[in-house]
C-alpha cells in the first residue's frame, strides 16, 4: 500500500541534478521473486537477497536503478541464517545452523564448510572484510541460550544491516580467518577473546563496535582498514538514569555508526533521555539532539546527518561540523507533497536496513518493495552529475551555517567547514573537476567578500532590478552576483520550515535554471566554456534566485536581509588563497603523501580558476578607464584602486608554490617542474627560489632554476653567495662588480679560489679586491692569501 | 621512400653500420656490415670503407692502452680528416658502429662541423632504437643478420630522405651552424596560457586514469609542453597521438575519453595559442642572428631561418669554425663540470663571433653590421642575454 501510494502521488524530479536531502527514489525497487521465503541484506557489496529455496536473488543497490535485473545463483536446500557474498563476490557465504557456515565458490561450484569445535560454541554472525590480513570474520560465543538470541536476531524473517547481538556478557571470541583459493579452506589467524554483551559491525565503518559493562555503555572496537586491524580505546557512553538505582541497559539496536566524508561517528540513542548523542572516535561526545520517537533510523548525505524520525513521522537534519552540530526540524511527510494529505512517508511496517535502504512489507499485491531515501551519495558513475550536486551540498552547507538560528555555528565555523569539506573531497580523491568546483566556491565567496566594501550598493541595486540580463554592459558584477549565491540559497533554505517544500523549491530553483539560461548564454563570455553547462546552471541558479524570493512588498527589508548576510561573508565564511594553503592544500599533502600528480592537478586548477576570476575583476574597468571615461575621475579611479586591492588579496599564497615544487620535486618530475617555472606557472619568489635550491640538491637542473630565480628577482646577495659556494667564484665576481654586491666577503672567493689549487686563480682575485676594494691591502685576508699565493708558487716552481 | 638507393658512384657521402663482433675471420668480412649506403656500391669498396674504419678504431683503442691521455677513452675514435674526406665516427652500441664518410671541398658548399654530422647519426640511432630496439638485440635475435639487415635498410633510408634535396643529400653544413639538432625549440607562452595548457595536460593524463602516461603538447612544430625528460630520447619530434599509452587494450578507450573530455579543452589552448602566437618570426631580435641551447632540457631557440639566410657565407663558415672549436673545447674537458667559457672573434669580414658557454646554456652569435670595438661586442651579448634570461 505504502509503495503503491507513494508511486502514484508524487512525480519524478526529472531534469533535476540537485536532489533533496531526503526523497524517495521512484519508481522502487520491486524485487518481488516468487517462492521467496526471506530477505536478507548484503551491506558490504550493497546487495538485496531475496532467498527462494533452491536459489538467491540479487539486486545492487548502489548506484540506484530501479530496472536492474537481478542475477541469481543457485544454493542447495536448507535453513539461511545469514547469506553474504564475498566483497570480489566470488564465494557466497550461508549461516546454515548456529555450528556451520557453507562457503559455496562460484567459479567452479563447490562447497565447503566451516564448523564450530564443539556444541557449546556457537556462530552469532560473520562478515567479510577487505582487510589485508583476513577475509572473513566470525563471532563467536559460547552460551546456551541460543533460541532467545535466534528470536532477538532475526525478527519476522529479515535481517538488520548492522548485526546485532546480545548476550549476557559472555565470553565472545572474533575470529579472524584468511581464504586459502589454492586449497580452497578457511584459515584461523587471529581470534580475540572478550568479555562483552553485543557487537554491531557495518560495512561501510569497516568498524567492529564491542559493548560490555552492565549497563553496555563501555565500548572498544576494533576497525579491520585496509592498513591492518587498529583497535580503538576503550571509551564510555552516558546514559541518564530514569531512577538513582536502576541504570538502562544501552541495546544494539539504539547505536548506529555513521561514516560522514570518511569520519566514523557513533550515535547513541537514550531512551531516558530522548536524546539522540553524537561521538567521534578518539574525541568526547560531540553533540546531541532531541528525539521524539522511540523508532528511530539514521542516515547521512555529505555532511548532513539524518535522523527518521520514525513514530513521529519527522525528519530531523543535523550538520556534522567539526566539533558542534545544529539540527533543523522539517515535516518529513510535508516534504513530500502538501496537498496530498493521503500519502505516508514513514509506514509503520518499515524496517531500516542501511542508513539509506528502507524496506516496506505491508503491500498486499507485491509482496516486498524496497524504496530508497536520499540517495544522493557521490556515485562513481555520475560524473557529469557530481560536481554540481555536491556543489550544491556544499552550498547548502555553507549556507546552513551562515543563518544565525538561536544557538548556531558560529562564523568562524562555518569557515572551518568549507575547508574541511573542500579538505576531504581532496582526500577521498573525487574528479579533479569537481573539487576545482569547490575551490571555485571558496574562492568566489572571498572575492566576493573582499569586495563587498566598495560594490555592496551596486549589488544591492541590481538585485532589485527585474532583469539580470540588463547586466550585459557590466560581465564583471554578474559574476559577482552570481557568486553571492551563498547567501541566496541560505533564503531558500530558510524558506524550508516555513513550509515551502524541499522538492517545491527545488523545482522552482530548476525551473529557474531553465527559464532564464538564454540569458545566461548571452553574457557566458566571461564563463569558462570548459566548466560546461553545469556549472553556468549552477551559477545562473544562485544568480538568479535573489529574483526568486518571493515579492514582500518591502524592499527595504529585503535588501537588510542580503546586507546581514554579506557582512556575515565578508567576516566569515570567506576562506583566502592563504587559508586554502593552510587548511587544505599542506594538510591534505601531509596526509595523501604519494600522490603528488593528483594534487598537483587541483592546484593547477586552482590557479586556473583564480586568474579567470582575477580577469574578471581587471578587464573590463582597466579599458574604461584608460581609454573610454577619461572624465569620470574620482569614482572609477576609486574602483580601480579598490579593484586592484582585491587582485592583491587573491595572490596565492607563496606556500602553495613552494608546495608543488617539493610535490614536484618529490616525484621526480624535473621536466614538468622545469616547464612549470620557465612559464612562471610557479611565481617567483624567494621562497620558491630557496624550495628549489633544497629540492636541487638531488638534481641540478632544479638547483639551476633556483639560481636563475634569484638573480631573476635581484637577490643579488643570494645569488653571489651560493655562486661562490657551487665553487663558479669567477662569474660571482663579475656578477658582484656587475651589480654592486659589496655585501659577501672577500675571504669566501678567496677560499673557493684557493680551493681550485690553481695560485694563477688566487692571484686573479686577490687581484680583483685589491682593484675594487678601497683599503683591501691592509686586510688580514689579503696578507694571508698573498703568503699562500707565493707558498704556491714557490711549490710549483723546481728548486 | 623519396630516395632511391641507386645512386650515381660519385655520391659524396657514404653511411655504414657495422658489428666489431661479426666477420672476424678471413673470408667472413661481409658479415660484419649491417648497413651500406649508398647501397649500390661494390661490395669491394663497402668492404674497404669498413675495413680502413675498422682499422683506425683497433688503431685508436690499443692507443689508449698505452697512454691515455692522447685519446678520450670514453671515444677511441671520433674523427679522421683525411686530406678529400671526413670521417666521422659514432659508437652507437658497445662494438656497434656507425660511420659517415663525407667529400670536403673548401669551395663549394661541403664544409662541415663534425659535432653536427655526428648528431646526425645519433639521431638515426635513437629514433631507430625508439621503433625497433637496440641493434644487438635484432643481431642476437637472428643470428644469421637478415632481421637487423631488413629493418636498418628501412629505416635509415627513410630517414635519409628527410635529407635529400632534389638528387643529392643536404646534410647539416656550415649553413646551419645557427642551428642545433636534437633539440627542440619551445614555444614561449604568457602564464595564463601556460596554466591551460597545464590544466589541459591534467585532463589528458585522467584519462589515461591509473596509467602512467607522457604528454607532449605541440604549436606549430614548437614544443609547448612535455614532462618528458629530455634525456629519454627527445631528439625527436615526433607527432605521435598527445599522450600515448602502454598496452593495447584500453587506447581505444583512453581515445574515447580524450574526445569526451579533452577535447574541446585542446581547442580552447589551441584558439589561446593562436592568439599569442606571433607567427614564424616572432623569436627574432633585430641586428641578432643567433642560437640558444640549453643542453639540460634538450630545448633551443634561434634566429629564424629566413633572417640567418641574410648572413654573408665568410660570417657562416667562420661561426662553423667557431662552434667546431667550442665542441672540441667541451670534449677536452670530462671533468664532470660544466665548462664557462666566453670567445669574441673578430672575422675577415669584420663580423663579429661569438660563443658564451655559462652553466649548461649555450649561446651564439654573429653580429654582421656591429660596430668596430669588443666592448661594443660584448656590450651587445649582455644586453641579449640579459634579455633572454
Amino acid at each position: 500500500m505504502i509503495g503503491e501510494a507513494s508511486a502514484s502521488s508524487h512525480s519524478r524530479f526529472s531534469g533535476s541534478n540537485a536532489l533533496s536531502h531526503v526523497y524517495i527514489q521512484y519508481p522502487p525497487l520491486r524485487c518481488h521473486i516468487p517462492g521467496s521465503r526471506s530477505l536478507f541484506y548484503d551491506d558490504g557489496n550493497k546487495l538485496i537477497l531475496s532467498l527462494t529455496s533452491n536459489q538467491v536473488f540479487s539486486w545492487k543497490t548502489a548506484p540506484y536503478n530501479p530496472y536492474v535485473a537481478p542475477s541469481s545463483d543457485p544454493i542447495s536446500e536448507g535453513p539461511v541464517l545469514s547469506i553474504r557474498y564475498s566483497l570480489d563476490l566470488k564465494l557466497l557465504a550461508i549461516q546454515r545452523s548456529r555450528h556451520e557456515i557453507q562457503i559455496w565458490i562460484k567459479e567452479t561450484g563447490d562447497t565447503f564448510s566451516q564448523k564450530c569445535r564443539s556444541e557449546s560454541e556457537s556462530i552469532l554472525g560473520f562478515f567479510w572484510t577487505d582487510c589485508p590480513t583476513c577475509d572473513i570474520v566470525l563471532v563467536k560465543t559460547s552460551d546456551a541460550l541460543e533460541g532467545l538470541r535466534q528470536h532477538l536476531m532475526w525478527p519476522s524473517g529479515y535481517t538488520s544491516g548492522f548485526d546485532a547481538h546480545f548476550s549476557l556478557n559472555e565470553t565472545f571470541a572474533l575470529e579472524f580467518y584468511s581464504y586459502n583459493t589454492e586449497s580452497r579452506f578457511l584459515r584461523l589467524v587471529e581470534t580475540k577473546k572478550l568479555n562483552i554483551s553485543w557487537y554491531i559491525y557495518t560495512h561501510e565503518s569497516r568498524l567492529v563496535l564491542l559493548a560490555s559493562g552492565m549497563q553496555c555503555k563501555s565500548f572498544t572496537g576494533y576497525q579491520l582498514s585496509s592498513a591492518g586491524i587498529v583497535r580503538l580505546p576503550r571509551f564510555e557512553m552516558a546514559m541518564a538514569k530514569p531512577e538513582a538505582n536502576n541504570g538502562p541497559i544501552l541495546a544494539a539496536e539504539d547505536v548506529h555508526l555513521i561514516t560522514v566524508y570518511g569520519r566514523i561517528y557513533c550515535l547513541q540513542f537514550d531512551r531516558v533521555a530522548m536524546l539522540l548523542n553524537l561521538y567521534r572516535f578518539y574525541r568526547d561526545a560531540v553533540g546531541s539532539l532531541p528525539v521524539y520517537s522511540n523508532k528511530i533510523a539514521v542516515s547521512v548525505v555529505d555532511n548532513v546527518l539524518l535522523v527518521h524520525q520514525v513514530e513521529a513521522k519527522r525528519l530531523f537534519k543535523a550538520n556534522v561540523a567539526s566539533s558542534q552540530t545544529t539540527c533543523k526540524a522539517s515535516g518529513a511527510s510535508e516534504s513530500k507533497n502538501p496537498s496530498d494529505t493521503e500519502v505516508t512517508i514513514y509506514g509503520d511496517q518499515w524496517n531500516f536496513l542501511v542508513p539509506d535502504l528502507a524496506i516496506s512489507a505491508s503491500s498486499s499485491e507485491v509482496q516486498l518493495i524496497l524504496e530508497f531515501l536520499q540517495r544522493r551519495k557521490l556515485e562513481a558513475d555520475k560524473v557529469k552529475v557530481h560536481p554540481f550536486e555536491f556543489i550544491y551540498g556544499l552550498r547548502t552547507a555553507v549556507a546552513d551555517v551562515l543563518i544565525p538560528q538561536g544557538k548556531t555555528l558560529t562564523v568562524d565555523h562555518a569557515k572551518q567547514l568549507c575547508l574541511a569539506i573542500a579538505r576531504t573531497i581532496i582526500l577521498e580523491r573525487k574528479p579533479v573537476p569537481m573539487v576545482a568546483l569547490a575551490i571555485d566556491v571558496l574562492l568566489a565567496t572571498y572575492s566576493h567578500a573582499i569586495k563587498t566594501g566598495s560594490y555592496y550598493k551596486r549589488i544591492i541595486a541590481e538585485k532589485t532590478s527585474p532583469s539580470v540580463a540588463s547586466n550585459l554592459s557590466e560581465p564583471s558584477v554578474v559574476v559577482n552576483e552570481s557568486i553571492t549565491g551563498l547567501d541566496d540559497s541560505g533564503k531558500f533554505i530558510k524558506q524550508e520550515p516555513e513550509g515551502g517544500t524541499l522538492n517545491e523549491s527545488y523545482n522552482r530553483s530548476n525551473l529557474s535554471t531553465q527559464e532564464s539560461d538564454g540569458s545566461l548564454k548571452s553574457n557566458s563570455h566571461y564563463l569558462d566554456p570548459s566548466i560546461g553547462k553545469t556549472e553556468r546552471g549552477y551559477l545562473l541558479e544562485t544568480g538568479t534566485s535573489g529574483g526568486e524570493v518571493p515579492p514582500t512588498g518591502n524592499d527595504q527589508l529585503n535588501s537588510n536581509a542580503s546586507e546581514r548576510n554579506q557582512s556575515q561573508v565578508t567576516a566569515s565564511a570567506a576562506t583566502s588563497t592563504a587559508d586554502l594553503y593552510t587548511y587544505v592544500f599542506a594538510p591534505v599533502e601531509e596526509e595523501m603523501a604519494g600522490d603528488g600528480s593528483y594534487l598537483t592537478a587541483i592546484i593547477v586548477e586552482f590557479l586556473r580558476r583564480r586568474i579567470s576570476l582575477a580577469l574578471s575583476l581587471r578587464n573590463p574597468p582597466l579599458g574604461h578607464i584608460l581609454d573610454l571615461h577619461p572624465g569620470q575621475g574620482a569614482s572609477t579611479l576609486a574602483d580601480f584602486v579598490s579593484r586592484s586591492a582585491s587582485l592583491e588579496k587573491l595572490k596565492v599564497h607563496p606556500n602553495t608554490y613552494v608546495l608543488m615544487v617539493q610535490i614536484l620535486a618529490r616525484d621526480e618530475r624535473y621536466a614538468e617542474l622545469g616547464l612549470f617555472i620557465m612559464n612562471k606557472i610557479i611565481e617567483p619568489s624567494k621562497e620558491v627560489a630557496l624550495q628549489l635550491l633544497e629540492s636541487g640538491r638531488r638534481n641540478l637542473e632544479i638547483r639551476k632554476l633556483g639560481l636563475g630565480m634569484l638573480r631573476q628577482l635581484s637577490l643579488h646577495h643570494d645569488y653571489v653567495l651560493l655562486l661562490v659556494q657551487d665553487g663558479h667564484y669567477l662569474e660571482a665576481l663579475r656578477y658582484a662588480r656587475k651589480h654592486k654586491v659589496n655585501t659577501v666577503r672577500p675571504s669566501l672567493f678567496l677560499e673557493a679560489a684557493y680551493s681550485s689549487k690553481d695560485p694563477q686563480n688566487v692571484a686573479a682575485v686577490l687581484r680583483f679586491f685589491c682593484d675594487f676594494i678601497p683599503g683591501f691591502k691592509s686586510t688580514s685576508d689579503h696578507h694571508t692569501y698573498h703568503r699562500l699565493v707565493s707558498e704556491m708558487n714557490s711549490r710549483e716552481l723546481p728548486p | 621512400m623519396g630516395l632511391t638507393s641507386g645512386n650515381d658512384a660519385g655520391e659524396a657521402m657514404k653511411l655504414c653500420v657495422f658489428d666489431l663482433r661479426r666477420g672476424q675471420t678471413e673470408g667472413q668480412e661481409l658479415d660484419k656490415i649491417l648497413f651500406f649506403y649508398p647501397a649500390d656500391l661494390p661490395l669491394s669498396t663497402q668492404l674497404s670503407v669498413i675495413g680502413l674504419s675498422e682499422g683506425l678504431i683497433t688503431f685508436t683503442r690499443d692507443l689508449i692502452l698505452v697512454s691515455c691521455r692522447i685519446f678520450s677513452p670514453d671515444a677511441p675514435c671520433e674523427v679522421i680528416e683525411a686530406e678529400m674526406h671526413s670521417h666521422v665516427f659514432y659508437e652507437a652500441e658497445p662494438d656497434i658502429w656507425m660511420v659517415m664518410v663525407v667529400e670536403k671541398d673548401k669551395d663549394s658548399e661541403a664544409i662541415w662541423r663534425v659535432d653536427a654530422l655526428r648528431r646526425v647519426l645519433k639521431e638515426a640511432h635513437s629514433l631507430f632504437v625508439m621503433f625497433h630496439g637496440l641493434v644487438r638485440a635484432l643481431v642476437d635475435r637472428e643470428p644469421t643478420g637478415g632481421l637487423v639487415r631488413t629493418h636498418l635498410y628501412y629505416f635509415i633510408m627513410d630517414f635519409l630522405s628527410d635529407f635529400s634535396m632534389g638528387k643529392k643529400l643536404q646534410l647539416p653544413n656550415f649553413r646551419d651552424s645557427l642551428k642545433e639538432r636534437g633539440t627542440v625549440q619551445m614555444l614561449t607562452v604568457g602564464r595564463e596560457a601556460a596554466i591551460e595548457v597545464q590544466s589541459l595536460v591534467r585532463v589528458l593524463e585522467s584519462c589515461a586514469e591509473n596509467t602512467h602516461c607522457y604528454s607532449l603538447i605541440m604549436f606549430q612544430d614548437l614544443l609547448v609542453s612535455t614532462n618528458l625528460s629530455p634525456h629519454r630520447g627527445l631528439t625527436v619530434i615526433l607527432l605521435i597521438p598527445v599522450s600515448s599509452v602502454n598496452g593495447e587494450q584500453g587506447i581505444a578507450m583512453v581515445k574515447q575519453q580524450i574526445l569526451e573530455n579533452a577535447s574541446l579543452k585542446m581547442f580552447k589552448v589551441e584558439e589561446k595559442l593562436s592568439r599569442g602566437w606571433g607567427g614564424e618570426n616572432a623569436y627574432h631580435v633585430s641586428g641578432y642572428r643567433y642560437l640558444l641551447v640549453d643542453g639540460d632540457r634538450c630545448i633551443s631557440r634561434a634566429s629564424p631561418p629566413g633572417k640567418v639566410t641574410t648572413l654573408t657565407k665568410e660570417s657562416l663558415v667562420a661561426l662553423s669554425k667557431l662552434r667546431e672549436e667550442v665542441d672540441s673545447e667541451k670534449d677536452r674537458d670530462n671533468s664532470g663540470c660544466e665548462k664557462d667559457l666566453e670567445v669574441c672573434i673578430r672575422a675577415k669580414n669584420n663580423a663579429w663571433l661569438i660563443a658564451r658557454l655559462t652553466r649548461g646554456k649555450e649561446l651564439y652569435m654573429v653580429l654582421e653590421k656591429a660596430n668596430e670595438t669588443l666592448l661594443y661586442a660584448s656590450d651587445a651579448v649582455e644586453k641579449f642575454s640579459d634579455r633572454l634570461s
